[in-house]
């Protein structure tokens, strides 16, 4: 029974410091300049945020994503996934967290803010 | 138990396949729910307190068995087969978790295996999502995938804590 205070209090210390990181991941940063578009890891596209563009990226599993760049921020519109937690993120213009489709494999991450992952977790 | 169960391979066996069966029905209606967190990934996992109950009442041997046939079965009834890469990756994490465990907790302390095997298993499954996707910056997710997994676990730790003690497999 002494050991459960021993784990809670190691629990709730572990989750104080992911949600501070969390929360610290979240915090508006300076806005991006450009966006690389990643598939499978390997570097597809380089866009300025501040073109506007439409684009549709065709997965090797048959699905696709719809890319949006509008007024310094993108967006995935459209995914051919059932989960849609990239078009739920919707309209992203800075941060260390990237715009991710798992099921098509794509990744969109934000460049030229000064905000990183190293710097946001380090 | 065990000792029982060897007794009776029947009785070993239908236990295994009705527990599998509880497992995967429970993992089912669990996908039909949408996910109430903006958390790729982050779900409750009730399927779980099948896997703590079997760790701690039938041995590592059936739960390894149960938790693999669930996996697959569950993999092949949602349709999407990327699904059984990141569930087997988080399952056998957080079964090698528990294993380790198991051995030094009492049955009072069945949530903090549980907890430990939740941040495992997202754990485990993030690897295999950067693996995949072959994007380390997928690591960011991490303090979001942590504490959720730690709170699943929590609950589905607690909930086979209780059964057990309410069903007295003890001793």
């Amino acid at each position: 029974m002494k050991s459960n205070r021993f784990w809670i209090l190691l629990f709730a210390f572990i989750g104080a410091v992911c949600l501070a990181a969390a929360v610290l991941l979240q915090l508006p940063g300076k806005r991006g300049v450009s966006i690389e578009i990643y598939q499978q890891g390997a570097l597809l596209h380089t866009l300025p945020l501040d073109t506007p563009a439409r684009l549709t990226i065709d997965a090797p599993n048959g699905g696709s994503n719809t890319v949006w760049v509008e007024n310094g921020a993108v967006c995935v519109s459209h995914a051919s996934c059932p989960d849609q937690v990239c078009v739920n993120q919707g309209w992203v213009d800075s941060g260390a967290v990237p715009i991710v489709c798992l099921p098509n494999q794509l990744v969109i991450q934000i460049k030229g803010g000064e905000q990183t992952v190293d710097t946001a977790v380090g | 138990m065990t000792q029982q169960s060897d007794k009776h391979p029947t009785r070993r066996l239908t236990r295994m396949a009705l527990l599998t069966a509880i497992a995967l029905t429970i993992f089912m209606v669990e996908a039909q729910i949408p996910n109430p967190l903006p958390i790729p990934g982050a779900k409750l996992g009730l399927a779980n307190i099948v896997t703590v109950y079997a760790m701690f009442v039938l041995g590592p041997a059936d739960t390894l068995m149960i938790l693999l046939a669930r996996i697959f079965l569950g993999s092949v009834f949602s349709g999407q087969m990327m699904t059984f890469f990141y569930s087997l990756a988080g399952g056998l994490l957080c079964y090698a978790a528990m294993l380790l465990l198991r051995r030094i907790l009492t049955l009072n302390q069945i949530w903090v295996c549980s907890v430990i095997g939740g941040a495992c298993h997202n754990i485990g499954q993030l690897v295999a999502a950067i693996t995949i996707a072959r994007t380390p910056a997928l690591i960011v997710y991490l303090p979001f995938l942590l504490p959720a997994g730690m709170g699943a676990g929590l609950f589905t730790g607690l909930c086979a804590q209780f059964l057990i003690g309410r069903l007295s497999f003890k001793k």
